[in-house]
């Protein structure tokens, strides 16, 4: 939603807001006085009390006393209840569908990979228990794939990107770019407190940009794809890192030209050493390069939280968005 | 998981705060679709039709809008629509550059009520005040504008002005470094003061008189004295770390040879880099009138160049497209008009030619003066800025 279109606000849409707003305070902060959740969220305490008491009977949050640190008496601190609730983030691969089972706290507590979604979600309830309090499942896809008929679904770069800013190292001010290295190469954007995927959902295509001197496909030279095609010899994978790291810097630089993102995080099917050397070998790159009074200063880049997770639990955050936390999806 | 980050976004609602914020979205939405009934208000808006009519009345009240035009509805009571009151509120807006610097007063809804212009190469500092003091002075003289409903001054000032090496660069234009503007006017007005780059500050004029209406995502190219760019998102103007988004002077070429490729597009295509090419071709060329005024080898010597800068240019263009996926393109600044649209024609030529999905591409609505009206645009969008965006 365009902040211009944005719309009025109703009493219980106020109260919904606050609710997930106390949820998502506990979630960053950890335990906190229902003093520390008045000053952090600006509401009255008769307002706080009323919503961590209906949070408190849903299971979602628990309730001990401990002291502050500077304080000398004990007091009531409210935390999540990393069981308070689950949510199942599921993928459609070569391979089948990949699944996690997370918990509020974004842990991952379960994983399989099954011939079909309903085998994978079966298995991870399953896995969770009887009385687990399972909010929902949520779909990456593919741009081929299609969504599986899952409401719930969203692009396999956003929810990478999600995976990073609600769980991982957060939203930065000026935005994040998710590189995501599988069969192809494509970036996830966040801008705005939101992720972004362009116009027409096409954003982030860095794959098809041709880079390098040679001018070659960005996914030819460094998608997950290539790097399977130069062997496992030492020597192989360096002189493929070399390349890659070449033209991805290319692709790189043209991002932080266009959108100056804060951070740029690489996830995907690599293994975490060659990701480690890609980068290793983009800042030496950039080292190299001329300096004048106005050059592009490239962000800081680095491994995503969650690696090669990152699209599965960001899918499995989908329902929490749709239920509990505040949602940093449009609409 | 608990980590340092800002907590601005966890902050809970209640009435006070909504009262604002729906005031904000009335007055946004009246000027974005004005005119626009009460009814279509609610609609949009999601809030009752009482609640909106208390809105509107006391924004009629403190002369934000007004009613106009009384439209005849196919049946039933004529529909009331609102709009802007144009002398509800006022803006005044600057951009300097090594060429010139253009001072507008304009009005809520954006019309230019005076202008200053002047066409002068690389302004120093203390001469970039006296002509800013003038301006204001003329102004209010004339009574061009209620200085009472001034919601502030806007300058657009290109990032780095007494450093990047353009051709020409005198050793006095230095003394840009460091030179605190935002200090400086604040001698001159006791009105808000909201400073951004030129690129910047001409895509928020585009997002409020040009493209706007149409478009919420799109990339501004401002064709100047340098090559500067801009982007808004969903809306929002894109700033990006240190304001360095949408910095498309430094990208790489793509040219054949090595020292070609690290040749960046803000070498290849600005104003400043056009007059060299035609001196260095024997032909004179020095103000963006003089190249309206060249002869037959002239022209077909600026023809050869805007051929040239299509090449990189539509590669970049695709790159924003594969990247950013936006409406649009656009481009803008002081190169005369005609001359824009012949570079657009081969730069879709070139795009064509490349047979892969590109934006849509076009000039600017706001092109010479842009720099100019969207300093000005910038305080007229703070008055009435989105608190959740």
């Amino acid at each position: 939603m365009t902040p211009e279109r944005s719309r009025g606000q109703s009493p219980a849409q106020i109260a919904d807001h606050n609710s997930r707003t106390i949820l998502e305070a506990l979630r960053r902060t950890g335990p906190m006085t229902r003093n520390d959740l008045t000053r952090l969220v600006g509401l009255t305490v008769p307002g706080i009390t009323n919503i961590t008491r209906r949070l408190l009977a849903d299971g979602l949050i628990l309730e001990d006393r401990r002291r502050s640190p500077n304080a000398q008496i004990p007091s009531a601190h409210y935390f999540l209840n990393p069981d308070g609730a689950f949510a199942i983030g599921a993928r459609r691969r070569a391979t089948g569908v990949e699944a996690v089972l997370i918990d509020l706290l974004g842990t991952i507590r379960a994983r399989t990979t099954r011939a079909n979604v309903a085998a994978a979600v079966a298995a991870l309830e399953k896995a969770a228990g009887k009385n687990a309090n399972i909010v929902g499942t949520g779909f990456a896809y593919d741009d081929s794939a299609g969504a599986d008929g899952i409401a719930l679904s969203e692009r396999a770069t956003i929810t990478a990107t999600l995976a990073e800013t609600t769980l991982g190292q957060g939203a930065p001010e000026n935005g994040l770019a998710m590189l995501l290295i599988e069969e192809r190469i494509r970036a996830g954007l966040f801008f705005n407190g939101q992720p972004f995927a362009g116009v027409h959902g096409d954003a982030g295509r860095i794959g098809e940009m041709r880079t390098g001197d040679d001018r070659r496909l960005l996914d030819e030279v460094a998608s997950a794809a290539s790097f399977r095609t130069a062997g496992t010899k030492p020597a192989a994978v360096n002189a493929w890192t070399k390349q890659a790291a070449l033209h991805l810097f290319d692709a790189v630089f043209a991002l932080t030209g266009f959108l100056a993102p804060d951070r740029i995080h690489i996830a995907g099917d690599l293994p975490p050493a060659v990701i480690d050397a890609l980068i290793a070998e983009m800042h030496r790159l950039n080292a190299g390069r001329q300096r004048e009074p106005n050059a592009l200063v490239l962000p800081a880049i680095s491994p995503a939280t969650y690696g090669s997770d990152s699209v599965l639990v960001g899918a499995a955050l989908l329902p929490f968005f749709a239920r509990l936390l505040p949602s940093p999806l449009a609409g | 998981m608990a980590r340092a980050r800002a907590d601005t976004d966890l902050m809970g609602a209640n009435g006070g705060q909504a009262a604002q914020h729906n005031r904000r979205v009335v007055l946004r939405a009246v000027q974005r679709d004005a005119p626009i009934s009460r009814t279509e208000l609610a609609r949009q808006s999601g809030l009752t039709k009482q609640a909106i009519a208390r809105i509107a009345d006391k924004l009629i009240e403190d002369g934000l809008i007004v009613e106009a035009r009384r439209r005849q509805g196919l049946r039933g009571q004529p529909a009331i629509e609102l709009e802007l009151n144009p002398s509800g509120s006022f803006a005044i807006g600057a951009n300097i550059d090594r060429d010139h610097l253009t001072v507008v007063a304009v009005d809520a809804t954006g019309t230019v009520r005076g202008r200053a212009h002047h066409e002068e190469r690389f302004i120093l500092p203390d001469r970039f005040l006296e002509l800013m003091r003038d301006a204001l002075t003329s102004f209010r003289r004339k009574k061009l504008i209620d200085e009472a409903r001034l919601v502030g001054v806007g300058l657009a000032i290109p990032d780095w002005l007494g450093e990047v090496p353009v051709i020409g660069f005198p050793e006095a234009y230095h003394a840009w470094t460091g030179f605190d503007v935002r200090a400086a006017l604040r001698k001159l007005t006791h009105h808000p003061i909201f400073v951004d780059n030129d690129a910047n500050a001409a895509a928020a004029g585009e997002l409020r008189y040009g493209l706007g209406s149409e478009s919420r995502t799109f990339f501004y190219i401002l064709a100047n004295a340098s090559l500067g760019g801009g982007l808004v998102i969903n809306g929002v103007r894109h700033g990006g770390t240190a304001g360095a988004g949408a910095e498309i002077g430094w990208l790489p070429t793509g040219q054949s040879s090595d020292a070609e490729r690290m040749r960046p597009l803000g070498r290849i295509f600005s104003l400043f880099i056009l007059y060299d090419y035609l001196r260095q071709h024997g032909v004179d060329a020095r103000e963006p009138k003089d190249l309206l005024a060249l002869d037959a080898r002239g022209r077909a010597l600026v023809s050869d160049w805007l051929r040239e800068v299509s090449r990189p240019l539509a590669e970049a263009v695709l790159h924003i497209g594969m990247i950013i996926d936006p409406d649009a393109v656009v481009i803008g600044g002081r190169f005369p008009v005609r001359l824009i649209d012949e570079l657009l024609r081969y730069v879709s030529e070139r795009l064509e030619q490349s047979g892969r999905p590109y934006p849509s591409i076009h000039r600017a609505a706001t092109s010479e003066d842009a720099g100019a009206l969207g300093a000005a645009a910038m305080p007229l969008a703070n008055m009435i800025a989105s608190d959740d965006a």
